[in-house]
């Protein structure tokens, strides 16, 4: 075998693993959506939000491309795609993270369910997600704008928001009493063990959650079920 | 008188005759260069260089035509291909030419693959913490784990002799749901679960990663 075989070889394998393993950008995220059997105009918010959200390190285009294209693939309604894929984006256009509706809606298809079933849950666990990010932020806790200004990073806030409105779905969900006084200890042992929340946010959480706005938040979830 | 008496007179004679006329030969070098000037020295090695190179001047004539003729005879060395735009490689062991192109597609194929499972949301790639997934189910064909983390993209585990199925992600601390995909259609629950909840009607285990190790 020749260092030509050799060279051509490697080229060969680099070419198949790049082609294997591609990752989507943001002009593929675009592209898709505006291929999309949505509306035309809701194909205006939904790639405003989803490249916003990629813009903003809240998921990547990969992740985006691959939820994007499960949807439009899975045969359901019209409507209920749409649904999915808007309410999606506007939580992202919320500044609120979207990590528990793009696993809820990656799970209700693994599991083979309507879509429609889907988009009920979805369009749910957005209302607890908005709820407890406005509860964050009237407590003071927001996502740093700027480089040592005010505020803590977006990953420890998106992080604890999910935290927070997962438990309560979870516990509601589980068929657990709203006001039976474990939601928040279970909130701060959740959020102690997500390593993505630093130690100050995590200080700061402590201090400033209560027991009865989080039920209330509870409750509102047991209402919508 | 025998011949061998002869010999020894013959040699005695002239050694006689060598030692009478020794002196006539001493200082005769210096004696015979003070005779030859400079000059003509020279003039002697020119002629008689001229001389020679007119006897050979034949051999000269034609000579750059039958050159270019021998050259023109040579084959021609390999060098009309694409690989000659680059410079030439050393003569390198093909093993190791081998074994250094095995270890790039490696490091780049394991960077893309990295890549794909790494974190779908974005953030900063924390501490990954090696868990191990484990279920006996001797019954079971197939067993695989769906969860978060992996997109909820069924992965297969691995059987050992005793009907225990075992498979181990990197993940990075935090909190995952699961389940395990039996035959390819029956989800169920972890035993080994941190915690349970229910999701779209039916139940997900928990596991929590820590930044220490595998469950906290």
């Amino acid at each position: 075998m020749t260092m030509k075989t050799v060279l051509a070889l490697v080229a060969v394998v680099l070419l198949a693993a790049s082609q294997a393993f591609a990752f989507a950008d943001e002009n593929d995220v675009n592209n898709l959506i505006d291929s999309s059997s949505i509306s035309s105009a809701a194909k205006g918010t939904v790639a405003q939000g989803f490249l916003l959200g990629i813009d903003q390190g809240r998921l990547t285009a990969d992740t985006a491309f691959s939820f994007i294209q499960q949807i439009e693939n899975s045969g359901g309604d019209v409507a209920d795609r749409q649904t999915i894929l808007l309410t999606v984006a506007q939580t992202l256009l919320n500044d609120t993270p979207v990590e528990m509706l793009i696993n809820k809606g990656g799970e209700g298809l693994a599991r083979g369910l309507q879509l429609n079933v889907i988009a009920t849950e979805i369009v749910e666990r957005q209302q607890t997600l908005l709820e407890v990010k406005t509860m964050l932020n009237q407590k003071g806790i927001s996502i740093q704008q700027q480089q040592n200004g005010p505020g803590f990073p977006r990953v420890s806030v998106d992080a604890a928001v999910t935290d927070i409105a997962t438990v309560l779905e979870n516990h509601v969900r589980s068929g657990n009493n709203p006001n039976d006084g474990s939601l928040l200890a279970a909130s701060l042992t959740t959020m102690q063990r997500d390593g993505r929340i630093t130690s100050d946010l995590l200080q700061t959480l402590t201090s400033v959650l209560t027991e009865g706005e989080l039920a209330g938040i509870a409750n509102n979830i047991s209402n919508r079920l | 008188m025998d011949d061998r008496q002869l010999d020894l007179m013959l040699k005695e004679s002239f050694n006689l005759d060598v030692d009478d006329q020794a002196h006539v030969l001493d200082g005769m070098e210096g004696r015979v260069l003070e005779k030859i000037q400079p000059q003509s020295l020279d003039l002697m090695l020119k002629e008689s260089f001229e001389i020679d190179v007119q006897a050979r001047a034949h051999v000269l004539e034609g000579m750059e035509d039958r050159v270019i003729e021998q050259l023109l005879e040579q084959p021609a060395e390999k060098t009309s291909n694409r690989w000659s735009l680059f410079p030439r490689l050393p003569q390198l062991n093909l093993n190791f030419a081998m074994a250094g192109a095995f270890a790039i597609v490696i490091f780049l194929v394991g960077n893309m693959v990295g890549d794909f499972w790494g974190s779908p949301f974005g953030g900063p790639d924390q501490d990954y913490q090696g868990v191990t997934f484990v279920v006996a189910i001797p019954e079971a064909n197939s067993v695989e784990v769906v969860g978060d983390f992996t997109s909820w993209q069924p992965q297969s585990m691995t059987r050992d002799d005793n009907g225990v199925w075992t498979l181990a992600f990197d993940l990075d601390p935090g909190r995952y749901e699961y389940a395990f995909v039996i035959d390819g259609q029956e989800w169920k629950p972890d035993p080994l679960a941190d915690e349970y909840v229910k999701s779209y009607n039916s139940t997900n285990s928990v596991r929590y990663v820590s930044s220490e190790g595998e469950t906290s």
